[in-house]
């Protein structure tokens, strides 16, 4: 009988190998890999945990531990979810980098990142799950180069800006251990703490820690980018609520929630406000992405179970809006050579899923309606308690929205006449997927609601 | 006289020979190491300088951990340092490639390299007087809030590694010297961890972690130079 763990850790790195050699033809490797995150995803969301199953002949018990050098790998309902909605993430843009490559290193990395980030999800224990997250992030800063020309600042930020994150992270368990020895002594709490707090707040780039994400926004392949802020960003999130979950100090803790609302807070009117004063489609979908996570943290920060529900939904649904705002930016950056507003006059004419993709991924993730992003952001606004934080949170969105409005605007410009190629036949059915599903998202009701609930009321650090 | 074989001598052996250097020698070159790596821009020396920290550091170490272990990051801290130095070289050899094929073209040579000469002169002052101010507030902060489970002057290597290397990022944006200043950070907080956390699984993932820095800092550097460009062009 395999474990579940040493299924979903090693079989992305083996074919990760294969993906490699196969690097230079682009079909057979986009295929497969988009065939090895498929089969994760349907693994993670469709096998029992309490059974084994039989798969291909062998039996897999998917919540069956693992230990290996003496530490244990198990999947949790939460993980379970998480991986399988990053594997799915990860499918779809496996399969759009066959038509628009993202970078050669992008497909046989992008496995070993996942894999490893699986591993971040499924160890029980906080210093090595740190870890492995950090060996994933050093890994990503390949992909986010990629080949391209010329030193990019992304990479570089991305890569100091983890490594930052990291040293107070794994001082904190030392720390726990410490009060665990002299239960009287609260400054080592407080210390603990604090360094979580710069620890987390880094890697969800909190201002003023937020300037790698628009870097890679910029930097990056917009694929790549999206996969990045999408992956870590989930793996992040659950990290820090297993933490909650841990040490029940924590959220004892009302400080805790009141710092998580500021962060997210001052998160989303920074991102709210640079997108809108951006010029360029790769920043602007930085910051957006900004300012969607800044909603995030404030519903964390609500410190209910419906909150955290709307936290969940919203990386779910964010992740959609992002890669298909990054799809679309993927295909006008290619044909068009820029992504500046100046550059761009008129090219919707000759791109118009792209451009279609490229609007409606923006709107969702400044949350408008008839997006995917708007029925969570709009649970957001009527759980902030505060009346201003729920005007701030909206005029951030509004922010968003103008600035891409401002660059559609320049794209719709009937004035010019753009030396662009059509789009890709196969990347523009990708996008129309995605638009149908960002559509879907934003009018039907939230399909993906039961399982949330099913993982937040496994959370009990909000009773 | 008959021949007597001698026989080698063992780490202990080495170590205890080498336990003078364990203390203040050691701080001090650290607190060189870390100054070159931030002040000097010439690559050699500040690769030199990496090379000389990281055995520092491995002779510090021997204090907290066990010699073999300590072995093991000096052994890694090489490592790095030989993949930085293929990509300093081949970094430099395409910078000497392109500035001579522009020589001819630069009427006004001498009096580029005389502002190029006054500028460097002026950020090697700006450099050191940053190191100096930095240098005298971890003075202040080591003495103020002491590292726990570490000697004093240990705890005072820790935060001058960790805040030089922090100053070292700031100063620049090549991915290099950049690079160098993450790993002095790096091996600063390294070692007060080594004091906290024994286990040598703890101290695997570490030195994978500083492998995987040095080669994506490679990576980025050599990214920019025709050789890539060519390469990616075939």
């Amino acid at each position: 009988m395999i474990a579940g763990p040493l299924f979903l850790i090693l079989l992305p790195l083996i074919l990760a190998l294969l993906v490699f050699v196969l690097r230079r033809w682009t079909l057979p490797a986009a295929f497969l890999a988009s065939a090895t995150a498929l089969v994760m995803a349907s693994l993670c969301l469709g096998l029992p945990l309490d059974r084994p199953v039989s798969v291909l002949g062998w039996q897999v018990a998917l919540g069956e531990p693992m230990r290996v050098l003496g530490r244990e790998f198990a999947l949790g309902l939460a993980g379970r979810l998480a991986l399988g909605f990053i594997w799915l993430i990860a499918a779809l843009a496996f399969l759009f980098a066959w038509r628009l490559t993202q970078g050669d290193l992008f497909l046989p990395l992008g496995l070993v990142v996942l894999s490893l980030l699986g591993a971040a999800v499924m160890i029980r224990h906080f210093l090595f799950a740190v870890l492995f997250l950090w060996i994933a992030s050093i890994i990503v800063v390949f992909i986010i180069q990629g080949e391209q020309q010329g030193l990019r600042r992304g990479a570089l930020q991305y890569l100091v800006m983890v490594s930052l994150a990291i040293p107070p992270l794994l001082i904190t368990p030392w720390l726990i251990e410490l009060h665990a020895v002299n239960p009287d002594n609260l400054a080592f709490l407080r210390y603990a703490a604090v360094l979580l707090a710069i620890g987390f707040a880094i890697l969800l780039a909190v201002a003023p820690f937020h300037g790698w994400v628009s870097a890679v926004a910029t930097d990056a392949p917009p694929v790549v980018a999206a996969f990045v802020l999408t992956t870590t960003n989930a793996v992040v999130l659950l990290l820090m609520l297993d933490l909650l979950q841990s040490y029940p100090w924590l959220p004892e803790d009302p400080q805790v929630f009141r710092l998580l609302r500021l962060g997210g807070l001052l998160m989303a009117v920074v991102g709210g406000l640079l997108a809108f004063a951006q010029r360029d489609f790769g920043r602007l979908l930085g910051y957006a992405v900004l300012s969607d996570m800044g909603c995030t943290l404030v519903a964390l920060g609500v410190a209910s179970p419906a909150g955290l529900t709307a936290a969940l939904l919203q990386v779910a649904h964010r992740s959609v809006g992002l890669m298909l705002a990054a799809m679309g930016l993927a295909v006008v950056r290619h044909h068009a050579g820029s992504d500046t507003f100046d550059s761009l006059h008129g090219v919707a004419r000759r791109l118009p899923l792209s451009t279609a993709g490229l609007a409606l991924g923006g709107l969702s993730l400044a949350g408008m309606p008839l997006t995917a992003g708007f029925p969570v952001r709009w649970a957001i606004y009527r759980l902030s308690s505060a009346p201003g934080l729920g005007l701030a949170l909206l005029l951030s969105g509004a922010g968003v929205a103008l600035g891409y409005l401002r660059g559609l605007s320049a794209i719709l410009d009937p004035s010019t006449e753009p030396q662009v190629k059509q789009e890709p036949l196969i990347a523009s059915l990708i996008i129309l997927g995605m638009i149908a599903l960002c559509l879907g998202l934003g009018i039907l009701p939230p399909s993906l609601l039961p399982s949330v609930q099913r993982v937040v009321e496994s959370f009990s650090f909000l009773k | 006289m008959p021949y007597v074989k001698k026989a080698m001598p063992t780490l202990p052996h080495v170590l205890a020979k080498l336990s003078f250097l364990t203390t203040t020698p050691a701080i001090i070159g650290l607190l060189v190491t870390a100054s070159l790596i931030v002040v000097i821009r010439d690559w050699r020396l500040s690769l030199a300088a990496l090379l000389g920290q990281y055995v520092l550091v491995g002779l510090l170490l021997t204090r907290l951990i066990q010699p073999q272990v300590a072995l093991t990051k000096v052994l890694i801290g090489d490592l790095v340092c030989v993949v930085l130095y293929l990509t300093a070289r081949l970094v430099s050899q395409d910078e000497k490639g392109s500035a001579l094929g522009q020589e001819d073209a630069d009427d006004s040579r001498s009096l580029l390299h005389a502002i190029r000469k006054e500028t460097s002169a002026a950020d090697f002052a700006f450099r050191l007087l940053a190191a100096l101010f930095v240098g005298w507030a971890v003075y202040s902060l080591s003495r103020r809030y002491p590292l726990p489970e570490v000697p004093s002057d240990i705890g005072f290597a820790c935060y001058w590694l960790a805040s030089l290397g922090l100053l070292a990022l700031m100063l620049t944006e090549e991915p290099l010297k950049a690079g160098m200043g993450l790993l002095t950070l790096i091996t600063g907080f390294e070692l007060f961890y080594s004091a906290l956390e024994h286990s040598l699984s703890m101290a695997g993932f570490l030195g994978i972690a500083n492998f995987l820095i040095a080669l994506a800092i490679a990576y980025l550097a050599a990214s920019g130079t025709e050789l890539t460009t060519e390469e990616g062009q075939k």
